[in-house]
C-alpha cells in the first residue's frame, strides 16, 4: 500500500492532506515538525513526504537535510507559503520533487502527489494494488483529479463532443453551426484559453481553430491542444485567398483546413472525412441502411467508395454478434449502373468469408441492373425491408 | 551580496537619479513611433491619426506594412499603412511600435556593447514571446506581457553605454577601471527597476511601466499578472541558455517550481512552449 | 524593491484570496464600523506572524468566536458544532500564514516568514502603528480582522 507522511505544524493541513489521500486509497501517517517528520521516518518507509517549510522545533529546509543526509531519498513534495528564492533553491539542491505554493486547491495537491508518486492511471484507480477487489468506498476507484494548468485530463466520464471551433469572430461559430447537420455537436470559443480548458474538460472528434487566433502564437497553441486531444484531428480555419490553404495549415501543423468563408462543398468534404458514418451508412442490429446521398455529382465516386468501406468494416462486427444474414438498404442510394454492381460483388464475397448471408434491398431498377450481371443476380434482392426479412 | 551586485546597486541608486533629473542621455526614439505611441494612449483615437504620424518615416510603413502581411495567413496583402494599420488593430500597433522603440536601444556603435546587446535582444525577444504565450493561453494580458517581456531588460545597453561613457573619463584621468566580466556582471545586475524608470520616462503606457518594475518578484496575491508570467518567462529563456553572462542555475530552477505551482502550468507543457526557442526568437530577429 | 504596506482594500484581497482559493469562501471589506478592532472591541482570538529581515513586518489575523468556528469548519471540512478551540487556533494560524506569505509578495520582501503565535484572548494592538481592515463573508455573516505593522511583533 502507497504510505505518504504529511509533516506540517497546522493540524488543517495535515487534516485536508490526510483527507486527498486517504479518498485516493494511500496510507497516511502525520507529523507537527521536522523532529517527528524523522522520528517517523525512522519507523517507516514512505513513498512520499509532503513537508512544510516553517515548522517550529524543527523546520522542512534541516528535517530534508538530515533526512538526506542519513541516505533517505523517500520523494519530498513541498507544500508551503515561503517562496523565498534561496529557501526554495537550498530545497531543491537537497532534491525534492516539487513544490505547491499555498493557498492550494485540494485538486492540485491530489494531482501533484499523484504526479510524484509516478503513477499510471490504473494505479490511481486501484492504488492498493489490489484491482477491481481492493476495495469499496472512495479509496478506490477515484478518477485522477483534474491538474491544474494545461495538463491533460485522463480518465473517464469526459463529455464527448463532435466538433471544437476555435475562432475569435463569433461569426464564424455562427455559420459553421447553421452548416452542420444537426447531429453534429459543436462547442466554440473565441480565446485560446477557453480552447484549453474545454480541451481539458471534454473530449473531441475535430478541432477547428483559426490560424490567426489573436495575441497567440498558432503553433504554440496547436501544441497544447494536440498535448490535451491527442485523438482529435486539427483543422487550421484559413483564409479562402490562401493560394494553398491546405498545405499552408500542414506547415504550420495543423492536419488539413477549412477554408473560410465555409461553403456547402468545403463542409460536405469535411463531414465526408471526418464525420461519414454518420451521414452514409445507419447500422441497426442486423441492418444496414445506405443514408440519402446530397451532394455534387462529381462528388459520387467518394461517396460510394466510402459507404463500401463503412459497409466491409461492420461485416466482421455483425458476424461477432452472431448474425446469420446481413440485410443492406440500397434504397436511398442514387443508382448508378456500374459502381453499385461492384459493390455487391465485393461484399458478397466478403460475407461469404465471414458466414454471412447478403440480402440486399433496392429500388426496382437496381434490381434490373443486379440481374444483368451473373455475380449479381445470384445475391437475394428484395423491393422492400419486409419482403428481405421474410427471406432471410 | 557580491562586490559586482554591490557595484551594480550603487550604479543604479545613480542611474536612477539621474533618469529622474533627466540628466541621463537616453536613446533617442524614432520620432514617430513615439508619437504615435503618444496618440495610441487615447482609447478614442483615430486610425488615420496614427497612420499620418507614421507615413512621415518610410522605416515605420515599411515595418507597418509587413507586420500587417505577416499577420493574417492567407489574407490578401495590404499596400497601404491606413489598410496595415486597419488589419492590425490597436493592440498589435502597439505592440509593433514598442517593439521597434526597444529595438533600437539594443544596437550600439560599440562593438564591445554591440556584441553584449546582440545577445541581450535575442534573450528579450525571447523572453517576450514566452510570456505572450503563457499569459495567453491563461486568459492574461498577453500583449503587455509581450511588450514588457521585449523591455525587461532595456536598462542594460543604457547602463553599458553610461559605463563606457565612465571608462572614458576615467582613462582619461588615467583611474583604473573595471575588468571587461566584471563589467559585463555589473551590467546584468541592474535590476528591473531601472528599466521601468526608462519605460516612464519614454512615456510608454502605465500598464507597462508598471509591469516591468514588478518582474523583480513573483506577485503571489495575483497569480495571473502580466508581471508574474515574463518573471517566469525569464527563468525559463535563462534556464533555455538564451542569455548573456552567468547565471545562477539553482537560483533560476527555484523560480521555475515557483513559477510553475503559482501559475499551474505543468512539465511536459513548458518542455513544448520552449522547444525550439532560440529559433523562434532567432526567426523573429531576422525578421526585423 | 520593497513597497508600502498593503491598504485595506487589497488586505481584503489578500485574505479572500486565500479563502476563496482554499474552500471556496470570499470576504468583502465590510464598511466603516463606530468600533475599531483590536482597541475598542477586542476580537475573541488574534494570530500574529512576524516576517523576520531587513524590514521587519507583523501580519496579524483575528477573529471572533463565530468567525474563528466557521473558519474551523472550513478548514476541517467538518460541522461548526465540532470546531473545538484548538482547531480555531489552527486554522487562524494557518490563514495568517498564508496571508504573511502573500503580503510578503505583495511588499517585495525577500525575508523568510516567521512562526505564527496565538495572543492573549481578548488582546489589544496598538492600532496607529497598523493597516488594518474589517471584512465580512456576505454568505456566512462572519467578520474576520486583517492588520499589517512595521513593528517586530511583540
Amino acid at each position: 500500500m502507497t504510505r505518504v507522511l504529511t509533516v506540517d505544524d497546522s493540524r488543517a493541513i495535515r487534516t485536508m492532506v490526510t483527507k486527498q489521500l486517504t479518498e485516493l486509497g494511500f496510507d497516511v501517517d502525520e507529523a507537527e515538525d521536522g523532529e517527528q517528520g524523522l522520528a517517523r521516518l525512522a519507523e517507516v518507509t514512505y513513498d512520499l513526504v509532503v513537508l512544510d517549510v516553517t515548522m517550529p522545533v524543527m523546520d522542512g529546509p534541516e528535517m530534508l537535510a538530515q533526512m538526506r543526509g542519513k541516505g533517505n531519498k523517500t520523494p519530498v513534495l513541498m507544500l508551503t507559503s515561503e517562496s523565498k528564492t534561496s529557501i526554495i533553491a537550498g530545497c531543491m539542491k537537497l532534491g525534492i520533487e516539487d513544490y505547491i505554493l499555498k493557498p492550494f486547491k485540494p485538486e492540485e495537491l491530489r494531482a501533484k502527489i499523484l504526479k510524484c508518486l509516478r503513477m499510471s492511471p490504473a494505479a490511481q484507480a486501484a492504488p492498493n494494488g489490489g484491482g477491481a477487489g481492493g476495495g469499496t468506498g472512495g479509496g478506490v476507484g477515484v478518477a485522477m483529479a483534474a491538474p491544474v494548468g494545461f495538463a491533460a485530463v485522463e480518465g473517464a466520464g469526459r463529455q464527448f463532443i463532435d466538433v471544437l471551433v476555435v475562432d475569435d469572430m463569433e461569426n464564424v461559430h455562427k455559420k459553421l453551426r447553421a452548416l452542420l447537420p444537426a447531429h453534429v455537436s459543436m462547442n466554440a470559443c473565441v480565446s485560446a484559453q477557453s480552447a484549453l480548458a474545454m480541451c481539458r474538460e471534454r473530449a473531441y472528434r475535430v478541432l477547428l481553430v483559426d490560424v490567426d487566433i489573436p495575441d497567440v502564437d498558432s503553433a504554440s497553441l496547436l501544441g497544447q491542444l494536440r498535448a490535451v486531444q491527442p485523438f482529435a484531428a486539427c483543422l487550421g480555419l484559413v483564409l479562402r485567398t490562401s493560394n494553398d490553404p491546405i498545405a499552408m495549415a500542414r506547415q504550420l501543423g495543423y492536419d488539413g483546413a477549412l477554408v473560410k468563408p465555409f461553403d456547402p462543398d468545403g463542409i460536405q468534404d469535411f463531414l465526408l472525412q471526418y464525420f461519414d458514418k454518420q451521414d452514409v451508412l445507419e447500422i441497426e442490429d442486423n441492418l444496414m441502411k445506405a443514408l440519402p446521398y446530397t451532394g455534387r455529382e462529381d462528388r459520387k465516386e467518394r461517396y460510394y467508395k466510402r459507404l463500401g468501406g463503412l459497409v466491409e468494416q461492420s461485416l466482421e462486427s455483425l458476424a461477432a454478434a452472431c448474425f446469420d444474414e446481413v440485410i443492406l438498404d440500397l434504397r436511398a442510394v442514387p443508382v448508378d449502373p456500374k459502381r453499385l454492381p461492384y459493390l455487391i460483388i465485393g461484399l458478397d464475397e466478403q460475407c461469404k468469408k465471414i458466414g454471412l448471408s447478403l440480402y440486399v434491398v433496392g429500388v426496382p431498377e437496381l434490381g434490373r441492373i443486379f440481374a444483368g450481371f451473373s455475380e449479381t443476380a445470384s445475391v437475394p434482392f428484395f423491393d422492400s425491408l419486409e419482403a428481405a426479412r421474410a427471406g432471410a | 551580496m557580491s562586490s559586482d551586485a554591490h557595484v551594480a546597486q550603487e550604479l543604479e541608486r545613480v542611474v536612477l537619479a539621474r533618469i529622474e533629473a533627466g540628466s541621463l542621455s537616453l536613446p533617442v526614439l524614432p520620432a514617430a513611433a513615439t508619437s504615435a505611441l503618444s496618440l495610441l494612449r487615447d482609447p478614442d483615437v483615430s486610425l488615420r491619426a496614427v497612420s499620418a504620424v507614421l507615413d512621415r518615416d518610410p522605416m515605420m510603413v515599411m515595418l507597418t506594412l509587413r507586420a500587417a502581411n505577416a499577420a493574417v495567413l492567407g489574407a490578401s496583402p495590404v499596400s497601404t499603412i491606413d489598410q496595415g494599420l486597419t488589419r492590425l488593430g490597436v493592440v498589435k500597433i502597439r505592440s509593433l511600435l514598442t517593439e521597434v522603440c526597444a529595438r533600437r536601444v539594443f544596437q550600439s556603435r560599440d562593438p564591445r556593447i554591440q556584441r553584449a546587446c546582440e545577445g541581450l535582444w535575442e534573450h528579450s525577444v525571447a523572453v517576450a514571446i514566452l510570456a505572450r504565450d503563457l499569459a495567453a493561453l491563461s486568459g492574461s494580458e498577453a500583449e503587455v506581457a509581450y511588450m514588457a517581456g521585449l523591455l525587461h531588460d532595456v536598462a542594460k545597453p543604457v547602463v553599458a553605454a553610461y559605463l563606457l561613457e565612465t571608462e572614458r573619463v576615467a582613462t582619461m584621468r588615467n583611474v583604473r577601471w573595471m575588468h571587461a566580466d566584471t563589467w559585463i556582471e555589473v551590467v546584468n545586475e541592474v535590476s528591473h527597476s531601472v528599466s521601468a524608470a526608462i519605460a516612464q520616462r519614454w512615456e510608454l503606457p502605465e500598464v507597462l511601466v508598471q509591469t516591468i518594475r514588478s518582474i523583480g518578484e513573483f506577485d503571489i496575491s495575483r497569480r495571473n499578472s502580466a508581471g508574474n508570467y515574463v518573471r517566469f518567462a525569464n527563468a525559463l529563456v535563462k534556464q533555455q541558455g538564451i542569455y548573456v553572462g552567468t547565471v545562477d542555475a539553482d537560483a533560476v530552477a527555484a523560480l521555475v517550481m515557483v513559477g510553475r505551482s503559482l501559475l499551474g502550468i505543468d512539465e511536459e507543457v513548458l518542455q513544448r512552449m520552449t522547444a525550439d526557442l532560440q529559433n523562434r526568437a532567432r526567426k523573429r530577429i531576422s525578421n526585423d | 524593491m520593497s513597497m508600502d504596506i498593503p491598504g485595506p482594500d487589497k488586505l481584503a484581497d489578500l485574505v479572500s484570496g486565500v479563502t476563496e482559493t482554499m474552500f471556496g469562501m470570499s470576504f468583502a471589506l465590510a464598511p466603516p464600523r463606530d468600533t475599531s478592532p483590536w482597541n475598542t472591541m477586542p476580537p475573541w482570538r488574534t494570530v500574529l506572524l512576524p516576517i523576520h529581515g531587513r524590514r521587519p513586518i507583523t501580519v496579524a489575523i483575528a477573529a471572533d468566536e463565530q468567525g474563528g468556528r466557521v473558519l474551523g469548519s472550513r478548514m476541517f471540512s467538518c460541522d461548526a458544532a465540532s470546531v473545538d478551540a484548538s482547531m480555531i487556533d489552527d486554522s487562524l494560524r494557518e490563514l495568517a500564514n498564508i496571508v504573511a506569505g502573500q503580503v510578503k509578495s505583495v511588499m517585495g520582501l525577500d525575508q523568510a516568514l516567521g512562526l505564527p503565535t496565538v495572543g492573549d484572548p481578548g488582546q489589544r494592538l496598538e492600532m496607529s502603528t497598523w493597516r488594518a481592515a474589517t471584512l465580512q463573508s456576505p454568505a456566512e455573516r462572519i467578520v474576520v480582522w486583517v492588520a499589517v505593522s512595521e513593528t517586530p511583533a511583540t
